[in-house]
């Protein structure tokens, strides 16, 4: 009986020793990428239970006084709160990136709920854009 | 002999990892309910945002500038309103550095930027090292259009454990930061811009 108990604890110990190791990856992400004056998106699924849950939808862009604005709408289907982030970067016409700061925005959609985004090129010459969105992946 | 090393065994795991690495400076963090690095970069990517598209801002005429119409910006001081101690250049850094890169803006300096401009051309001027020829002198400085400053407040709840709660506590903080581009000349407000955020933590019997 004593001997069962050690073992049992030994098992916890051990479950518990991998789980105090564990740390979070990185969520696989989704990406859309989109062009001034292109009809169609690039779809980029990395995370296709994401994908099947969360839209990228109503994409619209104009440029207004020399930059480029893209809105959307982030769309979920899920019954629960989606907890996702996104990020935004930016191109100019050569496919270069634009270096400016670029952080992973958080967002909490409620269930079957959708959340409204707009970015702006942070400069004139920005007009090729990427947006990754991914599940919630916090340094906590 | 069996059971006393039960209790070992079992507190092994809490000491079992501590690790040290580099990680994504993007990455949203929520350590704590205190103002934090996402907060800084939301804060300041919806300024960058809202002044990048403010048509107030998009030129300032001036009978002494030439063909560059841009406005010339002094960025002032970020108030700190909270019950936190912030450090609230680093909101105005990151702002700045994004508005300098998109090209619209042209900045003057700072007042740290003015002490050590100061101290060079008291350098430069006094010390007989430099070339005469190559050495700068005030009076050439640009004259700043607008002047930009803010304010950071919040607003904070708490609620202890309860039985109503199942033991949990509640802590909730709402940050508001407001910034604002004001006219040297006539004291006009051009554009005035607010982000909110709030921040709820929820605290179990077992934790901080």
């Amino acid at each position: 009986m004593q001997a069962l108990s050690m073992r049992s604890a030994a098992v916890l110990a051990g479950a518990l020793f991998v789980c105090a190791c564990a740390t979070a990856p990185y969520g696989p992400q989704n990406t859309y990428s989109g062009r001034e004056g292109a009809l169609e998106i690039d779809r980029e699924i990395g995370n296709s239970e994401l994908a099947a849950h969360l839209e990228l939808r109503d994409i619209r862009a104009e440029r207004r006084d020399g930059r480029l604005h893209v809105q959307f709408e982030l769309s979920s289907d899920l019954s629960a709160t989606a907890r996702i982030e996104w990020m935004a970067e930016w191109f100019d016409e050569r496919g270069f990136l634009i270096d400016v700061p670029r952080h992973w925005e958080p967002v909490t959609i409620g269930p079957r709920g959708h959340h409204p985004c707009t970015i702006v090129g942070p400069s004139p010459a920005a007009n090729a854009w990427k947006l990754s969105v991914r599940p919630r992946n916090e340094v906590k | 002999m069996n059971s006393k090393l039960l209790l070992p065994l079992l507190l092994l795991p809490l000491g079992a990892c501590s690790s040290v690495g580099y990680g994504d400076p993007n990455a949203v963090e929520t350590v704590n309910i205190d103002y934090g690095s996402t907060d800084l970069q939301s804060f300041a990517a919806k300024m960058v945002e809202s002044m990048n598209t403010a048509p107030s801002l998009n030129y300032f005429e001036h009978p002494a500038k030439a063909d560059d119409k841009r406005v010339i910006v002094y960025f002032g001081g970020i108030d700190n309103s909270t019950s936190e101690h912030i450090d609230t250049t680093s909101i105005r850094d990151s702002i700045q550095t994004a508005l300098l890169k998109g090209g619209k803006f042209r900045f003057v300096a700072t007042k740290q930027g003015q002490q050590e401009i100061g101290d060079q051309v008291a350098f430069q001027q006094g010390s007989g090292r430099v070339n005469p020829a190559q050495a700068k002198a005030f009076g050439k400085q640009l004259g700043a259009d607008v002047v930009v400053y803010g304010t950071l407040r919040s607003i904070e709840k708490h609620k202890g454990r309860s039985l109503e709660s199942g033991g949990m506590k509640t802590d909730d903080v709402y940050y508001k930061f407001t910034l604002q581009c004001d006219s040297i000349e006539t004291a006009e407000v051009l554009w005035m811009e607010e982000k909110e955020l709030r921040k709820t933590a929820k605290t179990g019997i077992f934790g901080g």
